[in-house]
């Protein structure tokens, strides 16, 4: 036993001394407050990539759960199928084009949501709970796009393509339609957007559970 | 030494951990010590929500009299341009206020503040920060307890304590998940806190709170935030010491029951006291004889009494069977009087033969023909060697004796099995029975009695005792039959029990029928 010590002992040695120091591993590697170094960056980096992954899927439920609340509270008389103006994706092999069509999917929702939005301010009698779940989710989306800009960023290391605010819209606020056919666009529009929705969110759970294990995920 | 290390190294980077964890809260109470005056220090950052945050530093402490001072903060994202701060006041002095608008979860803050004087700028340190780590929620309020229940056991009370909120929309729509702590500890005892982690609703219930006085505090932080709340406003519940209706009412209920059930057991002792000093202290019975019950007899109880008597020498228990009795009238009685023996005789005639029964000491021969066998030539007799009946050729002997007093007729009836013996009535006087019969020697002086006669013809003959009990037959005059034959229809018509009476005593002399008692035993 002795013997066998004695051979081994330069490696026992490193392994003891790794035993020892990762402590020091740790608090160093984490940065709790970024403040340790002034005016260097490299020391408080951006935020990680987990945590970014974390906090646009947990956007990304949040979106589709109070989407799917909104689409509750109305008054469901027909159920239109025809979400035209979504985004289908063909192919979801790569984590790129899982995260591209997320972005997309997300760009291509935040006017049409500020429109809802719009409408609803316009209508009499809409409920108030509608109305500001509306307007939530359409504060989120923005902050969604940012996050998966940020996470394409960081992930892919491309460069940033937000959407630029278009205050004029493609939606034209002047005409005000008939008041049924107004409501059942938005029903048909908020039920088209939860379903979006869900998708973002399954291909989001879906690239966090590839980076956890590649071949286990379904 | 390699040991020594090993010992010394994980409390000096537990140690260095902890000291970073300490730095939030010493940065919030750095306000008073006063920190470093040589440039400012941001010493705390906070989002109450994660959309907006909050800075606050230390001025510049280290100022001449007269100087003014100004305080710029400047911040930049990541790797984008500095910007200012957008907002100095709502946050209160020495504060930056970051809105909505202005804060993103996406990337990490860092920022400078820079003390502005006339003679030189000081910049202090770079703060950087994640908005998401900084989360620190706001303390709950409306700490309330109620005890939920009234009664209460030895253990004593339950308390619901429950809280809120202040700002539900930080809530809503899940985007924050709160997680809330509470402590409570007696009054009486300052730092034996006793904690309530993690609990998810506003509100929990304590079980079994002994009487006292309690203080009560709790805070909250958002689940995926490292930082607490601060502490609430410190509640006190008081546990009020009560006499539990409860444990009375049991009392009462028990000893009410234990009364009640007292006051039975003392009457059914006193109704039934007789019983139950016979019970404890039997009374000595009265000497009696074994012997037979009288009410077994009234009861009819055959059995019982043939197995009483049967351990009586030569006791038979008797045999009835069922027969048919015909109500007995005079027109139907034939009287007959005993014919030739050549009559007799004969077998064929469908009359049945009479017999005589003549009591006289002279020796008859025994035989086993008889006439009563006229209608059933089948049926026999019983080994019973003497007779009272006589055959053919007895016949003329004792016709040819002069009977003393009239013969016994056995009379029978032409339609029934029933015969009867008696005696022709006697118009002359009936002679006294002469002893001097008895004076005749004779070695056998056996005389059969009819005991029996069944409906197949079957004929139970018993010996028959020496004359002075065949004078005791009594004499029967034909005027009398009538009488005797309502007599015995009487009899026969009585209980049971008379015939058993009947049969008994005829048993106890030996066996010897009486006549009109051996009619009633025939049936």
């Amino acid at each position: 036993m002795h013997i066998l010590l004695q051979l081994e002992k330069p490696i026992i040695q490193r392994g003891v001394w790794g035993l020892l120091l990762w402590p020091y591993i740790l608090t160093v590697s984490m940065p709790l407050d970024c403040k340790e170094e002034p005016g260097s960056l490299t020391r408080c980096p951006s935020i990680s990539q987990e945590k970014l992954l974390d906090r646009v899927i947990h956007h990304a439920e949040l979106i589709y759960r109070v989407s799917e609340e909104s689409c509750s509270l109305f008054v469901s008389n027909s159920k239109i199928n025809l979400c035209s103006f979504t985004f289908l994706i063909i192919s979801v092999l790569q984590d790129k084009w899982l995260l591209h069509s997320v972005l997309m999917l997300v760009q291509s929702w935040i006017e049409p949501l500020v429109y809802l939005q719009t409408t609803l301010d316009h209508y009499d009698h809409a409920p108030e709970m509608l109305v500001n779940k509306t307007k939530w989710v359409s504060e989120k989306l923005v902050s969604l796009e940012q996050g998966v800009v940020a996470l394409i960023k960081k992930m892919l290391d491309e460069g940033t393509f937000t959407t630029t605010y278009n205050e004029q819209g493609l939606f034209q606020y002047d005409t005000l339609p008939d008041m049924l056919e107004s409501v059942m666009r938005d029903y048909t529009l908020l039920s088209c957007f939860k379903k979006d929705a869900h998708k973002m969110e399954t291909f989001l759970k879906l690239l966090k559970c590839r980076q956890a294990d590649k071949y286990n995920c379904a | 030494m390699l040991w020594l290390l090993l010992c010394l190294l994980p409390p000096v980077s537990y140690g260095r951990i902890v000291a970073q964890n300490n730095a939030h809260t010493e940065r919030h109470n750095h306000e008073a010590t006063g920190g470093t005056t040589t440039r400012p220090h941001i010493y705390f950052c906070r989002s109450p929500n994660m959309e907006d945050f909050t800075c606050w530093w230390h001025p510049l402490s280290n100022l001449t009299d007269g100087e003014e001072v100004t305080h710029i903060l400047t911040y930049s994202k990541e790797k984008e341009a500095k910007l200012e701060c957008p907002d100095y006041v709502t946050g209160g002095p020495n504060s930056c206020h970051f809105d909505s608008s202005h804060t993103s979860i996406w990337m990490v803050y860092c920022l400078t503040v820079t003390a502005i004087t006339t003679h030189r700028n000081y910049t202090s340190k770079q703060h950087c920060l994640d908005v998401a780590e900084i989360v620190q929620t706001e303390t709950p309020v409306n700490l309330t307890y109620n005890l939920t229940d009234v009664g209460g056991d030895e253990m004593g009370h339950n308390a619901l304590i429950s809280w809120t909120y202040p700002v539900p929309a930080h809530v809503q729509y899940g985007w924050i998940t709160l997680v809330y702590e509470l402590q409570y500890r007696r009054i009486t005892e300052p730092n034996n806190w006793k904690v309530k982690y993690p609990l998810r609703e506003p509100q929990v219930e304590l079980l079994g709170l002994p009487v006292d006085d309690y203080v009560v505090r709790v805070r909250c932080r958002a689940q995926h935030s490292k930082l607490w709340s601060d502490w609430s406003a410190t509640l006190v519940m008081s546990i009020p010491p009560r006499q539990s209706a409860g444990k009375l009412l049991v009392l009462i209920l028990v000893t009410g029951v234990g009364v009640v059930a007292l006051l039975v057991i003392t009457f059914s002792i006193v109704l039934q006291s007789k019983r139950i000093k016979e019970y404890f202290l039997p009374p000595i019975p009265k000497p009696r004889i074994i012997g037979i019950d009288p009410l077994l007899l009234k009861k009819g109880n055959l059995d019982e009494i043939n197995r009483h008597f049967s351990n009586f020498h030569s006791y038979r228990p008797p045999s009835y069977s069922e027969e048919v009795w015909d109500h007995v009238s005079t027109d139907d009685i034939y009287l007959t009087t005993p014919k030739h023996s050549s009559d007799a005789h004969n077998p064929s005639e469908s009359e049945r033969d009479t017999l005589i029964v003549p009591c006289n000491p002279a020796p008859l021969e025994v035989s086993t023909r008889h006439q009563l066998t006229a209608l059933n030539p089948n049926s026999y007799m019983q080994n019973v060697p003497p007779y009272c009946s006589l055959p053919n050729e007895a016949f003329t002997p004792p016709l040819s004796i002069p009977s003393p007093w009239p013969m016994p007729e056995i009379v029978s009836l032409p339609r029934t099995d029933y015969s009867m013996m008696e005696h022709p009535s006697l118009s002359n006087t009936i002679p006294t029975p002469d002893l001097t019969f008895s004076t005749s020697p004779s070695p056998q002086d056996f005389y059969t009695c009819v005991q029996l006669l069944n409906e197949s013809g079957e004929v139970h003959l018993v010996p028959c005792l020496p004359p002075p009990y065949c004078r005791e037959f009594p004499p029967l005059p034909r005027a009398n039959l009538d009488t005797a034959e309502k007599e015995e229809k009487k009899k026969t018509t009585n209980h049971q029990t008379r015939k058993n009476d009947g049969g008994n005593s005829e048993k106890s002399e030996a066996a010897v029928p009486l006549l009109p008692v051996a009619v009633d035993n025939s049936g």
